[in-house]
């Protein structure tokens, strides 16, 4: 008798954006494993994309740093929660991209976190010097089983 | 990711790049810098094809955003691209997309790209509306 799939996944990426290929890949290889559609699987790439990204270019003082991700399924849920050592930031202070502005009067980037809030229901930092921060996504899942 | 650069007269010198592989925040420098490098040398409408780019995050907006405001018309008043904007009918006529991806495309409307840059659905189509 198969064995019933895993309903979450670890894996722990270190270095800088090298890394993202391997982390889109792993988010992929998940999503899928834990049942979602092509729309979920691309809206949870991309906004682990868009989280590890930031991570990479702003949490991190040295050079390199190391990601914790882990993935699981809710009943009608994926879970994605992205652990790492670094600077904190207000998410508050981001402003919202003015869509309709003339893309000359746009600051090229800041985007990011633009892009995760529309992909996913839930995006939530918690920073801890001590314990290490968290980013915390919930994407509800366009089909259910 | 590689790019190759093509030319094609539509009556129009317009230069094509294709771009192979994903942007990200790994290669939308590359990107924009080859696109910067054509401009320098006079290229000044251009075609990026995206049909072998399945991939696309925010960085490649980043440098799309970038190489629309190198090729912006110097001649096209404020006001001209603001009625244009308002009205909705203003897009870039020296930068155009080919082929996007279903994926690619949902990020170019999710962040509003779609509304100043034409969408074609190849390159012989992006070229020829020149």
């Amino acid at each position: 008798m198969a064995l019933p799939a895993p309903l979450r996944a670890q894996a722990t990426f270190v270095g800088s954006l090298e890394q993202l290929a391997n982390v889109r890949a792993f988010i992929q290889r998940t999503a899928s494993q834990l049942g979602c559609d092509e729309q979920d699987i691309f809206a949870l790439e991309l906004a682990c994309d868009e989280a590890a990204t930031n991570i990479f270019n702003y949490a991190f003082t040295e050079q390199t740093g190391e990601l914790d991700i882990h993935v699981w399924r809710e009943a009608d849920a994926i879970v994605v929660t992205i652990g790492y050592y670094g600077r904190a930031f207000d998410p508050a202070q981001i402003p919202e991209p003015d869509l309709d502005a003339p893309l000359e009067q746009r600051p090229a980037g800041g985007l990011g976190l633009y892009f995760m809030r529309q992909m996913m229901n839930q995006v939530q930092f918690e920073f801890d010097a001590v314990r290490g921060n968290r980013l915390t996504m919930r994407r509800i899942l366009a089909t259910k089983d | 990711m590689e790019i190759t650069i093509t030319q094609a007269a539509s009556p129009k010198a317009v230069t094509v790049m294709h771009l192979h592989g994903n942007v990200d925040s790994t290669t939308f420098e590359q990107f924009q810098n080859a696109a910067a490098d054509l401009i320098a040398q006079g290229a000044r409408d251009v075609v990026i094809d995206l049909a072998q780019t399945p991939y696309m995050s925010s960085a490649g907006l980043r440098a799309l955003n970038v190489i629309y405001n190198s090729l912006r018309d110097e001649n096209a008043t404020r006001s001209d691209i603001n009625a244009g904007v308002v009205k909705g009918t203003y897009k870039s006529p020296h930068l155009k997309l080919a082929a996007p991806s279903k994926r690619v495309l949902e990020t170019l409307k999710m962040s509003g790209f779609d509304m100043f840059l034409e969408i074609h659905p190849n390159v012989a189509s992006a070229v020829a509306s020149f």
